[in-house]
């Protein structure tokens, strides 16, 4: 897997290749890392697929009752921060996953957790397999200042890379926009017939 | 046998239906309130003031030794009217939602959250066996991102959101001097000295409130922290009375 995370002033970039392995076999071509909590808070995902699928089960579940209890949403930092203290709290029988989540609340965040319960924000990253490869290309070419659609086209040529370079990480990259009016999303493969 | 196991369904569980539809227990908990020591919440386009009062019940009473305000969070702040103790127990119940609240989210608590979760352990006292109700209201303040906010929650579990409310034995008075003088448009100074008149206005003729005998937290919209006064400042504000 390799997926990738850029914010920039109007919005935050996720994206994600679309390969599943399972050891040196390809299990799945198509498959989805790149999801929505809301149309302005997405994640984007690493690690074992089971433990992910129930991640964003409890995210959505935290974020609709934050809703309801709460009177108004949970902010994206506020998401976060929560999942980070689940992760931490089970982490002597963790869940293998590495998680972005990025969106728009009333600003654009960015949020790397990992399955020991590590939480940090940032502005660029990348996470999985491929995430050596994919990071060179951003090392490279970040700058905050860069519109939403140039961060979208270097989130491309990262996770790209990485299909090229990293054996777990194929097919094609999902790229999502998120931005103060929601998010759109872009799609990219290396062959046209799949 | 006046006791006997026919009469034991009744006697056990205190707060049962009247026929009228009314709970006596929780009624009676009101009652405790309103013996309690006069205090006051305000809330502005600027601002929301606690002003709470203190007396010399005993004179050998250590009145400036007692707190009326209390901090719950940096942003929410406290008083309550009625039966200390149980008072005591929910500010530190309160205390612990907004710590947690920090903990897992890493964000303030919200005023109306933590105003019902305060609100939640009430009602149970008021529908669990072998309790009996929490014989306090609380009047809780704050600033909820830049918006003030205050509520004021009552035995039976119940809490609305108020412009002005007044708990306690002054409460009557203090309503009917707020219901009259409210205005939502105050900057901060204005709040507070609201809160004080309205506090002046339970007092007997021969009363006056002092530094000792009033405790004032506010919170203003431009700093977002709920703040204690000073005995200096409360000076300055009672001489403008």
């Amino acid at each position: 897997t390799t997926t990738v995370g850029i914010r920039v002033n109007d919005g935050v970039i996720l994206a994600a290749d679309r390969r599943a392995s399972a050891g040196f076999f390809v299990a799945n071509k198509m498959v989805r890392k790149v999801l929505y909590i809301t149309d302005k808070i997405g994640i984007t995902t690493a690690g074992s697929v089971a433990d992910l699928q129930f991640i964003y089960d409890v995210l959505k579940n935290i974020y609709h009752y934050n809703s309801i209890t709460k009177y108004g949403p949970i902010s994206i930092k506020g998401i976060a921060t929560r999942l980070a203290n689940v992760l931490s709290a089970t982490k002597y029988f963790p869940y293998i996953v590495q998680i972005l989540i990025g969106g728009y609340d009333d600003q654009p965040r960015l949020f790397n957790l990992d399955y020991l319960g590590d939480i940090t924000e940032e502005n660029y990253v990348a996470t999985g397999s491929g995430s050596p490869v994919a990071m060179g290309v951003l090392e490279d070419e970040y700058n905050p200042k860069m519109t939403l659609d140039e961060a979208a086209d270097l989130a491309k040529r990262a996770v790209f890379s990485a299909i090229k370079r990293d054996s777990f990480t194929g097919t094609g990259v999902i790229v999502a926009k998120i931005h103060s009016k929601g998010h759109e999303e872009l799609e990219f493969y290396l062959n046209k017939k799949m | 046998m006046a006791f006997g196991p026919a009469a034991m369904g009744y006697d056990r569980a205190i707060t049962i239906f009247s026929p009228d539809g009314s709970l006596y227990q929780v009624d009676y908990a009101f009652e405790a309130v309103k013996k309690g020591w006069t205090a006051i919440g305000i809330k502005s386009k600027s601002s929301v003031v606690i002003a709470s009062e203190k007396r010399k019940a005993q004179s050998l009473l250590d009145v400036d030794s007692i707190e009326k305000v209390f901090l719950i969070d940096d942003h929410v702040g406290c008083s309550f009217a009625g039966l200390a103790s149980d008072g005591r127990v929910l500010i530190d119940y309160a205390r612990n939602i907004a710590l947690q609240h920090r903990l897992i989210y890493d964000e303030p608590v919200s005023i109306d959250y933590l105003t019902k979760s305060v609100a939640d352990v009430k009602q149970m006292y008021t529908q669990h066996g072998g309790v009996r109700p929490f014989g306090v209201a609380l009047v809780i303040a704050g600033i909820d991102k830049s918006v003030p906010k205050l509520f004021m929650t009552e035995p039976s579990g119940q809490y609305m959101p108020y412009q002005a409310v007044a708990i306690g034995q002054g409460y009557y008075t203090a309503t009917e001097f707020l219901e009259k003088n409210y205005k939502e448009d105050l900057n901060v100074e204005e709040t507070i000295l609201l809160a004080l008149k309205a506090l002046s206005a339970t007092l007997k003729p021969n009363e006056k409130l002092t530094p000792n005998t009033v405790e004032i937290g506010y919170a203003s919209t431009q700093t977002g922290l709920f703040l204690k006064m000073t005995n200096e400042d409360k000076n300055m504000y009672l001489q403008k009375l």
